[in-house]
């Protein structure tokens, strides 16, 4: 194990890899024609290991500024962070990716390594107003109801 | 005299490399169909393409005070912008701004009002 | 002196993703749609400030480019503070 400064700095550096790389991905998926574009978006919730405030915003803007994953929003009582990702094959695969970003953050901020657990059990989610009327499944996906979304 | 003419011209190159970005930002804002993949499209231009257009300005008007200045701007860009956008993100998923259809995984459905969709 | 001509290129082509983006702007349906195409202006506008001072070669280009990286995301925050209607 590296001492502490040491290991920022190795994350500085994978992280400045993974960062170009993205660019590069977005970039070149924005040239390419309507046709043959790769992206396959996704939004999915990530169990997340972190505890401390710095922590949770570290991930959150780091996971943002890599172009082609966003975090949307956080839900700190369930541990999760819902990530929208731009090239996504599956949902384990995202989750890989985003778990091992936050390892290798979590391993360069701490001093010692602390718990990496995470949340297993899905959270029970529901629309923010509890006046809201009551979900029915197979409409809420996409309702034809749409306006003004167009492409 | 040499030295100087090739950092100027990579201060050029990166100036180019950019305006590049924010070019191919700006068709991505029309080709990508919902405001999530919009978002990340303006996310390279925001991180590489300021932070680059700010080192090719660095090179082509070096000083050690410049250099100070540009770092903590590259630094601040790049910590603010993840924060400006994610604050857009939230915007439009609090406002029910819904993913395109070929987003095939959305956990977060299950959250979304179903009315008030403005 | 190579650089002032091809300080006005890049001027014209910044120019161009500016235009492209304001034409998104003025087209998208929703609030939050130009508030995207907003932020891209603004990173553009930080490139023509950046471009300008190396072309006019004024001291304090630094510090106006220092300024506007620090103070740019508050734009964002308030657009999505309109777009969200007041809710966090």
């Amino acid at each position: 194990m590296m001492s502490w400064p040491f290991r920022i700095i190795g994350f500085l550096l994978w992280y400045a890899k993974e960062f170009l790389l993205a660019n590069l991905a977005v970039t070149a998926d924005v040239l390419r024609p309507r046709r043959r574009m790769k992206m396959r978006p996704a939004i999915v919730a990530v169990p997340a290991a972190s505890r401390t405030d710095s922590e949770w915003t570290l991930i959150s803007s780091l996971i943002t500024l890599t172009p082609g994953t966003l975090t949307i929003t956080i839900s700190r009582e369930h541990g999760i962070l819902y990530v929208h990702g731009m090239f996504v094959e599956s949902r384990a695969q995202l989750v890989a990716d985003i778990q091992e970003m936050e390892d290798r953050l979590l391993n360069a901020m701490r001093r010692e390594p602390g718990d990496l657990t995470r949340p297993t059990e899905r959270p029970v989610v529901r629309p923010l107003d509890e006046a809201a009327p009551p979900f029915a499944p197979g409409a809420a996906q996409h309702p034809p109801t749409e306006a003004g979304e167009r492409s | 005299m040499e030295l100087i003419d090739i950092v100027q011209a990579l201060g050029l190159l990166f100036i180019f490399l950019g305006i590049g970005t924010i070019i191919v930002s700006a068709i991505g804002l029309f080709k990508l169909p919902d405001l999530y993949l919009r978002a990340s499209a303006v996310g390279t231009s925001a991180g590489l393409g300021v932070a680059s257009i700010v080192l090719g300005a660095l090179l082509m008007d070096f000083s050690g005070l410049n250099l100070l200045k540009a770092v903590i701007a590259i630094i601040a860009q790049l910590l603010t912008s993840a924060v400006g956008s994610m604050a857009i993100a939230r915007a439009g998923y609090l406002n029910n701004a819904l993913p395109a259809e070929i987003t095939h995984i959305d956990e977060l459905s299950l959250t979304r009002r179903s009315s008030d969709r403005s | 002196m190579i650089s002032e001509w091809t300080l006005e290129v890049a001027l014209f082509l910044l120019a161009i993703g500016m235009i492209i983006a304001s034409v998104r702007g003025l087209l998208g349906p929703r609030t939050m749609d130009r508030a995207v195409a907003a932020d891209l202006i603004f990173f553009a506008t930080i490139g023509f400030v950046a471009l300008i001072g190396l072309r006019t070669g004024i001291e304090a280009l630094f510090d106006i480019i220092l300024i506007a990286t620090l103070l740019g995301f508050m734009a964002a925050l308030s657009m999505a503070r309109l777009g969200s209607g007041g809710r966090r």
